[in-house]
């Protein structure tokens, strides 16, 4: 079942002012769809439009044309209580969660706001809740009791995933989730990412300019470049044998110590990459 | 090409470096060598004391901090023991730094050109004008398109790279015997990166600089650099020449950060993370500071480490060091 569909959608940052000439498409007529269940991992460079498509479907940024269609449904024609019942179903993480999370509130009030806002149980019950999704990210319960600056970088990663998941989604997007996080903290991230994901049976899109994290968590992969998907597809069949000249160069471009290991020389391959 | 042996003098000889914030030690009996021509990379994650080792060498740590211990060479010329005024002089003239964010160190109220040009002002008594052109010819060595045209823009008109390059052609203007670089590309596309790593390799090949590469990224360093220093809560932890630490690490951090590292040209089942988490700057650790999160630790890990030799110029700080694989 096709739980995501991105069909034709452009936006165009409008400079305004009446004599401005309009601004370049930041996103040019992007066609995607994300299976239930499934991982789809979209990978750029800065300006190549990933986080607009990611903020389109978030509704933070309301396309110029084309529709998203979420479960059958256009996402940005729903109004009153299909809104409301859709923004249930669909949570975001982002990159850095010590500006997401309100400093002053404790890690319990933040991980029951969703409930609250959404009315969802009794005041206990809603502890409750706030108490297992803290073991299910890896945290004892009594960080509920804590503020976000008493956390480390990976915890309160933690908590916006468990954030992300309490209200029990069905689709989650997550912007760079890692890339504020040191290598030996972000592989328990990215490995509790993708545990959660497989059992709840979560669908996810997620952006990232990192292409070994999106070759690790992506069912499917998306390139883009200056606001184009240039190449789509499984993962594997993409980072094994890319078509698209880009893709090919940003493949080229990426230093990893295991290609090293498997090669005899360290003359650098990234050097043949041209301006 | 590698430090073959202790026999070269060093451009930059570090030993024993211990550098404190009031109440807390954060680098603790760094030593470290640069050679004539060689590309050193020292690695780490947050808090292992490897930018404050480099702003040590560069006279420019935080005001709290201080030197504890230690000596610091260039060329024989004893670092920390010089005046403000000494330091200066060879502060751009033959000790270069290369920051993570060319953005905030460039003054975005002066034209790059004479960015650029100002170490010939100020360390060879050159006109401003004569600085202009050399600094057209420096922004052509580091493959800035039309450098003539240029130079007269300021700092915002450029990208990331192109600033960044400026950044770098400001180092090189009086040839530096070291160029220190810390995390130069973290802020750069790929592709980007690929290019300023490139450029930075030739700078090597052609004038002979020596390069002190502080990073994060273990990518960077098996594609770049000769030799590099792990470092972890303050520490080196293993050193040796790229090959060895990538082909045969030996320390138990060293295989665990490689095995949790993703990677984008192979396929990776499963990432082995650390568990745990990377202790605070200067939180007190009795013995080997990787023992609580280590996998292979024993009692005995509880007290201090030592310091062992394994191949010619491969040490390890472990009691228990992995095998050759």
């Amino acid at each position: 079942m096709t739980l995501l569909e991105i069909e034709n959608v452009s936006k165009r940052f409008d400079p305004g002012g009446f004599f401005r000439s309009p601004g370049p498409l930041a996103m040019n007529n992007v066609n995607l769809s994300v299976e239930a269940g499934q991982t789809l991992g979209i990978v750029g460079e800065s300006g190549s439009g990933k986080s607009t498509l990611l903020r389109t479907v978030l509704r933070l940024i309301k396309p110029t044309s084309g529709r998203i269609i979420y479960k059958g449904r256009d996402l940005w024609a729903l109004r009153g209580a299909e809104l409301q019942a859709v923004r249930r179903e669909v949570q975001a993480i982002f990159q850095d969660p010590a500006s997401s999370f309100n400093p002053r509130q404790r890690i319990g009030a933040i991980l029951r706001a969703p409930l609250d806002v959404h009315g969802i149980g009794q005041r206990n019950e809603r502890n409750d809740r706030v108490a297992e999704t803290l073991i299910r990210v890896g945290l004892p319960p009594e960080f509920a009791q804590r503020y976000p600056h008493q956390l480390s970088g990976g915890e309160r990663q933690r908590v916006a995933i468990g954030r992300a998941i309490i209200m029990g989604p069905s689709l989650v997007l997550a912007d760079e989730p890692t890339s504020a996080l040191d290598v030996s903290v972000q592989a328990q991230i990215l490995n509790l990412f993708r545990e959660t994901q497989k059992s709840l049976g979560l669908t996810s899109v997620f952006v990232s300019h990192n292409l070994a994290v999106v070759r690790y968590l992506s069912d499917r992969v998306a390139v883009m470049k200056q606001g184009e998907v240039v190449e789509s597809g499984p993962s594997e069949t993409i980072f094994a044998n890319p078509q698209h000249p880009y893709t090919r160069a940003l493949l080229d471009a990426v230093p990893d110590p295991r290609r090293h290991r498997s090669r005899t020389s360290s003359t650098i391959r990234a050097g043949q990459l041209s301006a | 090409m590698p430090l073959s042996s202790s026999i070269q003098e060093p451009v930059l000889d570090i030993q024993n470096l211990s550098i404190e914030f009031p109440g807390r030690r954060v680098v603790a009996g760094v030593s470290l060598q640069v050679g004539p021509r060689e590309i050193v990379a020292v690695i780490g994650e947050s808090g292992s004391g490897k930018t404050l080792t480099a702003l040590a060498v560069l006279g420019l740590l935080p005001r709290q901090a201080r030197v504890t211990g230690g000596r610091i060479m260039l060329h024989r010329r004893p670092m920390l023991e010089l005046s403000a005024n000494q330091r200066r002089d060879l502060l751009g003239d033959r000790l270069a730094f290369i920051p993570q964010d060319a953005m905030s160190a460039l003054n975005p109220m002066l034209s790059v050109g004479d960015q650029v040009g100002e170490p010939v002002v100020l360390h060879r008594s050159s006109t401003w004008a004569a600085a202009r052109q050399i600094a057209v010819e420096l922004l052509r060595s580091v493959h800035l398109k039309e450098p003539e045209k240029r130079t007269t823009d300021y700092p915002h008109q450029f990208s990331g790279g192109m600033q960044q390059r400026a950044m770098i052609a400001m180092g090189l203007a009086l040839e530096p015997e070291l160029l220190i670089a810390d995390e130069p590309t973290t802020a750069l596309d790929v592709t980007v990166q690929a290019q300023v790593i490139r450029l930075l390799r030739e700078i090597r090949d052609e004038h002979g600089t020596s390069i002190l590469f502080i990073t994060h990224d273990l990518g960077v360093v098996a594609d770049f650099c000769d030799r590099v220093y792990v470092m972890y809560a303050g520490r080196v932890i293993e050193e040796g020449a790229v090959d060895e630490i990538f082909y045969n690490p030996r320390h138990p951090y060293t295989v665990a950060l490689l095995a949790a590292t993703p990677s984008a040209t192979e396929r990776v089942a499963q990432l082995n993370a650390i568990p745990g988490q990377i202790p605070a700057a200067g939180e007190l650790i009795a013995g080997c500071v990787f023992a609580p999160r280590c996998v292979r630790a024993q009692p005995s890990c509880r007290e201090v480490p030592p310091e062992q030799e394994m191949e010619q110029g491969h040490r390890v700080r472990c009691w228990y060091p992995g095998g050759k694989t």
